[in-house]
C-alpha cells in the first residue's frame, strides 16, 4: 500500500512540476522585464516610431475641420439637382483646368472589354489650399442624356477611378463628360471660375472573335490562292 | 523471488510513466530554455565548423518574380511562399543561372530584342534582383569553375519568354545587366518546370490567388522618372503583425554574461582580447592589436580591423565569403524568426561593401536611428579577400508582437490619404525614385512596425507609418 501511495505522490509531483515549467513564461512582457537589456518596450498604440514621421497637426486639424464643415451639408445629389441645367448643357465647355486627364487604361484585372481605369491629376492651375479637395463627377451620354458613370469622387492630388464604358466599337464612341469643382465652393459654382466641364470621346475597339479570325484567315488564303492562280495564268 | 504477473505489469507501467515524465520535463526544459548554471555548451560552440557552401544560397534570392500580362503596364507579383515562385527560382538556381553564366549569348537579330523596356512589356515572366549581381558572385553561389569568363558581367533582371523557341526542351531568356540585353536559349532539364507550365503560368496569372497586381506608376501619375517603378494601385489588403525585436537572451549585455557575449560574438582568438566597459555601462570594448569589437546594450555590434592599409582587395566573391562567414559564425543559436538576405553589393575602391537586411514575411526590417532620425540597414559589412574590415550589425531575434492589423497596399490610397497630407509641397512633383513597404524599428526599442518608404531623387528618404483598418 505504501508503495502505491509513494508512486501516486511521485507521479503527482512530476505532473505538477511539468505544469509549472510549461506555464512559466507565456507572457512576453515577463521575458522583457527579466531581461536586463535596457531596450525600451513600446506600447502598441503609443507608437514611438510615429514620432519620427512628419505630422502637421495644424494642417490635420484644419483639414478635418474643413472637411467636417463641408461634409455637414454637401451632397452630390443636391449639387446635381441645383446645377443640372449647367452640368448637362451639351454646348458648354470650360477653359479652366482643375484636373488634367492623364490616362484611360483598360483594367487588366477585368475580362470585360469595357472596364477602364481613369487617372487624372490636379493641375498646377488649380490654386488649392492644402486642405482643399476637389470633387470629380464622370458622366456618360446615353440617348442624349447624361448619366453618372461612377460615384462622384473626392481627391486632393490624384484621381484614380474605375469605370465601365457601355459603348464598344469604333462607330460607337463613349461620350464622357468630366465635371470638377472645389468641394468648398459647391454652393456657388460658376463656369470658368470654379467649375471645369470637359468632354472626351473614348472609342473601344472590340477584340476580334475567334470565328472572325478564322474568317479573316480564310479570306487571306482565298486572296493568296487567287493571286497565285493569276500569276500562273499570266505566265502561261 | 519471482514477481507475480500483476506485479510485473505494474512495474513496467511504473517505469513507462517515469520515462514519460522525464521526457516531458526534458521537452519543456529545452522549450523554455532557462539555461544552465555552467557554461560547457559555450565552450563546445567555438569548435563548430561553419560550412558556408551549405548556407550561402540562403542569402540571395530575387527581389520579385513578376508575370507580365503583355498589356504594357500590368504585372502580377508572385508571393515568395507560393509554389510557382519557388519552382521558378529553383529552376534558376539549379540550372538556368549556371547555363547563362557558362554559355555564350545568342545573337540579337530583332530590333526589339535590344530594348529591355520592350521585352519586359511583352508576355513573359520576369525575375528581378535588388542589385546587379556580379557574375563572379553567381559563379561562387552556383559552385562553378571560374576558369571561363562569362559574357555577361552582371545580372540584374531576367525575362523568360517561353513561347519564343519552338523546341519543347528550350527556353528563351533575356538577361539585362542594367544597360545591355543578352539573349540565352537554355535547355529545360529534367526536374525543371516544363515549358507549357511557364506558358500556363502567364496565361492564368489573373486567376492566381497568390499574386498582387502591380502597375507602372508613371503610366498613371508622372511623379517619377523611373519607367520600371511598379506599385500596387488596387485595394489589395494584407494582415501584418508588429514584430517584437529583442537582443537574444544569450548575449544580453550584463556584468555576469561577458563570457557568453565573447563566445558568441568574438572570433576564435577571443582569449587574447582585453575588455573595457564604458563609463555609463552602455557598451563594452574588446580589443587586441589587430581588431576592436564594441558591443552595445541595444544589441549593436561594431567591429573594426585596425590595419586596413595592408590588405589586398581580391575578388568580390572572396570578400563576400568572408562577410557571410562573419555572419554565419555568429548568427547560429541567436537569431530566430527572420531571414538575412544580401541586399546590395558595392565596390568601394579598396574594399567591397555588403548590405544585408533582416526579412520577415517578404518585408525588410530596417533600423531607425533615434539620434539622427535616419533609416539604416541592420547589417553592413566591409570586406576584402581574406578578412572583414568593418562591420555594423544589430543582432536581434524576432517574433510576432501583440498587435496585428489589416493594411491596404494601394499606393494611390496612401498617396492621397497620407503622403500629400504630410508632404503637401510634394503634390504631383516628379520626385519619387522608389516605393516600398518595410518594417522599421527604433534602435532603442523592441517593436517593429510597417511603414511606407519613399525614396526621392533629392536623396531624401520619407517614411510614413502604414495606416491599418480602424
Amino acid at each position: 500500500m505504501a508503495r502505491k501511495l509513494i508512486f501516486a505522490a511521485l507521479l503527482f509531483i512530476l505532473i505538477i512540476a511539468g505544469s509549472v515549467v510549461s506555464m512559466a513564461d507565456e507572457d512576453n512582457n515577463a521575458v522583457i522585464n527579466n531581461n536586463t537589456n535596457i531596450e525600451i518596450p513600446l506600447e502598441a498604440d503609443g507608437n514611438a516610431l510615429n514620432n519620427f514621421t512628419v505630422n502637421i497637426p495644424e494642417y490635420e486639424a484644419a483639414a478635418s475641420g474643413t472637411e467636417n464643415a463641408a461634409d455637414e451639408s454637401y451632397s452630390a445629389e443636391a449639387v446635381l439637382e441645383k446645377y443640372g441645367s449647367l452640368f448637362f448643357d451639351e454646348e458648354v465647355q470650360s477653359d479652366i483646368e482643375f484636373i488634367s486627364i492623364i490616362n484611360i487604361e483598360h483594367d487588366g484585372k477585368s475580362k470585360n472589354v469595357g472596364d477602364y481605369v481613369i487617372s487624372a491629376l490636379v493641375s498646377n492651375e488649380a490654386d488649392l489650399d492644402y486642405d482643399e479637395s476637389l470633387i470629380l463627377m464622370i458622366f456618360i451620354k446615353k440617348d442624349n442624356k447624361f448619366e453618372l458613370l461612377t460615384d462622384p469622387v473626392e481627391g486632393y492630388a490624384w484621381f484614380l477611378t474605375k469605370v465601365s464604358c457601355p459603348n464598344i466599337g469604333k462607330d460607337n464612341p463613349n461620350h464622357i463628360r468630366f465635371i470638377v469643382f472645389p468641394k468648398n465652393n459647391y454652393k456657388n459654382l460658376e463656369l470658368n471660375v470654379n467649375l471645369q466641364i470637359t468632354d472626351m470621346e473614348h472609342v473601344i475597339i472590340a477584340p476580334s472573335k475567334p470565328w472572325e479570325k478564322v474568317k479573316k484567315s480564310l479570306l487571306n488564303m482565298q486572296q493568296s490562292l487567287e493571286y497565285l492562280f493569276n500569276k500562273i495564268n499570266e505566265s502561261e | 523471488m519471482r514477481l507475480s504477473n500483476a506485479e510485473l505489469k505494474k512495474s513496467i507501467l511504473m517505469i513507462f510513466l517515469f520515462l514519460l515524465c522525464f521526457f516531458q520535463m526534458g521537452i519543456l526544459w529545452s522549450e523554455k530554455n532557462p539555461g544552465v548554471l555552467f557554461s560547457f555548451s559555450h565552450n563546445a560552440r567555438g569548435n563548430d565548423f561553419v560550412d558556408i557552401d551549405e548556407v550561402k544560397e540562403n542569402y540571395y534570392r530575387p527581389k520579385a518574380i513578376l508575370i507580365s500580362s503583355g498589356k504594357g503596364d500590368l504585372y502580377w507579383k508572385l508571393d515568395s511562399k507560393s509554389n510557382l515562385y519557388r519552382s521558378i527560382w529553383n529552376d534558376f538556381k539549379d540550372s538556368y543561372l549556371s547555363q547563362i553564366i557558362q554559355s555564350k549569348p545568342s545573337i540579337l537579330d530583332k530590333d526589339y530584342e535590344q530594348s529591355w523596356e520592350y521585352l519586359s512589356r511583352m508576355k513573359s515572366i520576369i525575375v528581378e534582383f535588388e542589385y546587379q549581381i556580379p557574375s563572379g558572385v553567381i559563379y561562387w553561389m552556383e559552385n562553378l569553375d571560374t576558369a571561363s569568363l562569362s559574357a555577361v558581367s552582371n545580372i540584374y533582371k531576367i525575362a523568360i519568354h517561353p513561347s519564343e523557341d519552338i523546341n519543347n526542351d528550350k527556353n528563351t531568356l533575356y538577361v539585362y545587366d542594367g544597360s545591355n540585353v543578352y539573349k540565352y536559349v537554355v535547355t529545360i532539364k529534367q526536374g525543371n518546370m516544363k515549358k507549357e507550365d511557364y506558358i500556363k503560368a502567364i496565361e492564368t496569372a489573373v486567376e492566381n490567388e497568390s499574386v498582387v497586381p502591380m502597375n507602372r506608376l508613371i503610366t498613371y501619375n508622372p511623379i517619377t522618372d523611373r519607367q520600371d517603378l511598379l506599385v500596387c494601385l488596387s485595394d489589395e489588403e494584407r494582415k501584418i503583425w508588429d514584430l517584437l525585436l529583442t537582443t537574444p537572451d544569450k548575449i544580453v549585455l550584463k556584468k555576469d554574461n561577458i563570457d557568453a557575449v565573447q563566445d558568441y560574438l568574438l572570433d576564435e582568438y577571443k582569449g587574447s582580447m582585453v575588455s573595457k566597459w564604458s563609463e555609463d555601462g552602455s557598451n563594452i570594448i574588446f580589443s587586441d592589436p589587430d581588431k576592436v569589437y564594441r558591443y552595445y546594450n541595444n544589441g549593436l555590434l561594431e567591429y573594426q580591423y585596425r590595419n586596413k592599409e595592408n590588405v589586398e582587395k581580391g575578388r568580390v566573391e572572396e570578400a563576400l565569403e568572408e562577410a557571410l562567414t562573419f555572419i554565419e559564425y555568429r548568427r547560429r543559436d541567436l537569431i530566430e524568426g527572420a531571414e538575412i538576405i544580401l541586399s546590395d553589393i558595392s565596390d568601394k575602391g579598396r574594399y567591397y561593401a555588403f548590405t544585408f537586411d533582416y526579412v520577415v514575411d517578404d518585408m525588410k526590417v530596417k533600423v531607425l536611428r533615434t539620434r539622427t532620425g535616419t533609416v539604416e540597414p541592420a547589417i553592413v559589412i566591409n570586406a576584402v579577400k581574406d578578412r572583414v574590415l568593418d562591420a555594423k550589425w544589430y543582432v536581434k531575434t524576432f517574433a510576432n508582437n501583440d498587435y496585428s492589423n489589416i493594411y491596404n497596399l494601394s499606393f494611390f490610397r496612401f498617396y492621397e490619404r497620407q503622403f500629400i497630407r504630410e508632404y503637401p509641397e510634394l503634390r504631383n512633383q516628379r520626385v519619387i525614385s522608389d516605393v516600398s513597404n518595410e518594417y522599421l524599428f527604433s534602435d532603442i526599442g523592441t517593436r517593429a512596425e510597417p511603414f511606407w518608404l519613399i525614396e526621392t531623387n533629392m536623396n531624401k528618404l520619407i517614411f510614413i507609418g502604414m495606416q491599418g483598418e480602424e
